[in-house]
């Protein structure tokens, strides 16, 4: 019983020492802890300039409160520029509360590629951090905050209410950003931040193959543009407000011509049904392209297997010569 | 041990906490795909069927008996000495990784030998107290565990896209088997070493306990699948060092987007921990056994 009590003693004595930190001015904590809100990488020909909006808490006097600065310093990839950066203030960042992820527009795929990378390397960045795409990422962060403490996470409410309003669902997540891309598409969608006179404003989305944005949508676009890829909740854009919606996808191989057809459900409840329909239609012709932004290829490959076997290695001439129709049930 | 009728609940919660093991931290494997779920939902049925099938032969073997002639002695200290590699097979499965997440996640900065030895000395420990210990902790920690699971997939609900399981298109029967196969091997099967420990401690292996364990644990198992491939689908849920640790960390509070993941390290802790004690019961009890 004796030997059991020092043992426990022991075990305690031990834990307590080596897991609480007490090894040292490595762990010591600092006076002032910079928690970074967001981040955002700008294109620089062929380097990267990251910026960091960070919440600055002082530790050893909670009353003189938080402020909130904004760094920035280039590297040759995203990691470089982060480590420039963390190097200026000579001070550990700490990702832990970054919520926001935003990508220069412009930035090329192999850049792109750098900063998902990098995220996924670097742990204490929140998989659920929101990735948003800008041509403004430079002085995105030079807006001034309005309803809570930081651009970044009032960019996060913004989104959110836009995605409630509108019925877009953006899926814009970084673990969600991460998953499509592992899809067949690789295929996924931004929301997009303007800013304008010291204001940052969310104007549409754009849409990414590859690492690459394809195409940018004002809101309206955007919310047709998630309608045909059954990626709309209930929500109001333009005149119209739709609710309950659901996109089918059917798809059929016929004399070597894709037959694609998408069925949208929705209940209408207000706005005219044939305004509507002319303005899917418009929508459908004006994105096609030659390039799939629709992310079809998921859906043939996932419910069509052996018709995806025959298309696959050349799917791009199939989805040019594809007979796209839509039905409506509103 | 031999008040069996006090012990029933314990045994469930005991049952129930040893499948999630070291499952629970690495799930879904690394080979999943659209179809995991089925795969997971399939390998639980043919592993109810297996341990019901099992369970009167298990009963047989290892229950205290006295043996006929020096052959069949031979015959149940060879059963006894695999059965005690098993345990201890998969007590090493289970600690490494544990370890690993520790050192990874939990104390990057801290030598992983410290955590191991640690771990192992809390693990021997327990398994050399009194068994009432072992199920006495397996019976709050299975509660708590439960309630964490149960919390964390309702905070990740508004999050969770529902096809990333929906099946467009029934898989083939290999494509089923390549994904059941490793839930049967490396979950549910390794589930037959609770039953012979009850049967250590018992003198038999209950009906209702393997029931309401099985089902119990791979509820709750099931609830931590579902919360990482609702969340991520499959393929990224796959290709994540500790898939349901990631998708906890996606559970945000506060104006400082504040994570909640450090409320899920009792739930490997405890999962870990009661497991690799059982192992080690098991193999004190075979080594009796066999030296007895």
């Amino acid at each position: 019983m004796k030997f059991e009590k020092i043992f426990i003693f022991l075990i305690t004595l031990i834990l307590l020492l080596t897991l609480t930190g007490c090894t040292g001015g490595v762990y010591r904590q600092p006076d002032q802890q910079y928690l970074v809100s967001g981040i955002a990488f700008k294109r620089d020909k062929s380097r990267i300039i990251a910026f960091a909006e960070t919440v600055v808490v002082n530790t050893e006097s909670t009353e003189q409160g938080v402020s909130r600065h904004i760094f920035s310093a280039s590297g040759n990839t995203a990691e470089e520029s982060l480590l420039n950066l963390s190097g200026k203030i000579s001070k550990p960042l700490l990702f832990d509360h970054c919520g926001l992820i935003a990508v220069d527009k412009d930035l090329s795929s192999e850049q792109f590629s750098q900063v998902i990378d990098y995220c996924k390397k670097n742990e204490q960045i929140n998989l659920a951090a929101y990735m948003i795409s800008s041509e403004n990422t430079d002085i995105l962060f030079d807006c001034e905050p309005v309803s809570t403490l930081t651009v970044s996470y009032d960019l996060l409410g913004v989104i959110d209410r836009v995605e409630f309003l509108n019925g877009i669902k953006f899926h814009n997540r970084y673990y969600e950003v991460c998953a499509n891309k592992l899809r067949e598409s690789r295929c996924f969608f931004l929301p997009f931040v303007l800013v304008n006179k010291g204001e940052y404003i969310l104007s549409g989305g754009d849409v990414y193959i590859d690492n690459k944005m394809v195409d940018s949508l004002e809101l309206t676009e955007g919310a047709l543009y998630c309608l045909l890829t059954d990626n709309f909740s209930d929500g109001k854009f333009e005149d119209f407000e739709i609710s309950d919606s659901k996109t089918r996808f059917e798809c059929d191989l016929r004399e070597d011509t894709l037959f694609i057809t998408l069925n949208i459900k929705a209940d209408l409840e207000k706005g005219d049904y044939a305004y509507l329909s002319d303005k899917i239609e418009r929508t459908l012709e004006n994105l096609r392209g030659n390039t799939d932004i629709f992310g079809f290829k998921d859906r043939i490959s996932r419910k069509y297997r052996n018709l995806w076997n025959t298309v696959k290695d050349n799917y791009n001439f199939y989805y040019t010569n594809a007979k796209i129709e839509v039905k409506y049930e509103f | 041990m031999n008040s069996k009728a006090n012990y029933t609940l314990h045994t469930i919660f005991l049952s129930a906490i040893f499948l999630m093991g070291n499952a629970v931290i690495i799930l879904p494997f690394p080979s999943a795909d659209d179809k995991t779920f089925l795969g997971y939902i399939f390998a639980f049925f043919v592993s109810l069927g297996v341990c019901f099938l099992l369970l009167p032969i298990l009963n047989n073997l290892y229950t205290k008996r006295n043996f006929k002639n020096s052959f069949q002695k031979a015959i149940f200290i060879a059963l006894y000495g695999v059965t005690a590699l098993l345990s201890a097979i998969e007590a090493y499965r289970c600690f490494y990784q544990y370890a690993d997440f520790v050192s990874k996640t939990v104390l990057p900065k801290v030598s992983p030998i410290l955590i191991s030895l640690i771990f192992i000395a809390i693990a021997i420990y327990l398994s050399f107290r009194h068994s009432s210990v072992i199920f006495k902790f397996s019976l709050f920690s299975f509660v708590l565990v439960f309630i964490a699971v149960a919390a964390f997939f309702i905070m990740s609900y508004k999050n969770f896209r529902l096809d990333n399981i929906s099946l467009l298109q029934l898989p083939t029967s290999k494509e089923l088997i390549k994904q059941t196969l490793p839930y049967l091997l490396k979950v549910f099967l390794p589930f037959l070493l609770v039953l012979i420990y009850q049967a250590c401690q018992f003198e038999r292996i209950g009906k209702k306990q393997t029931l309401w364990g099985l089902s119990l644990g791979g509820i709750t198992l099931c609830l931590t699948l579902l919360n990482s491939v609702l969340l991520f689908g499959a393929p990224f849920s796959a290709g994540l060092d500790f898939p349901y640790a990631s998708a906890i960390s996606t559970v945000t509070v506060g104006y400082l987007f504040s994570r909640m993941d450090g409320f899920s390290y009792f739930i490997y802790f405890a999962c870990c921990l009661i497991k690799i004690s059982v192992c080690i019961g098991i193999i004190k009890s075979m080594i009796k056994r066999i030296f007895g």
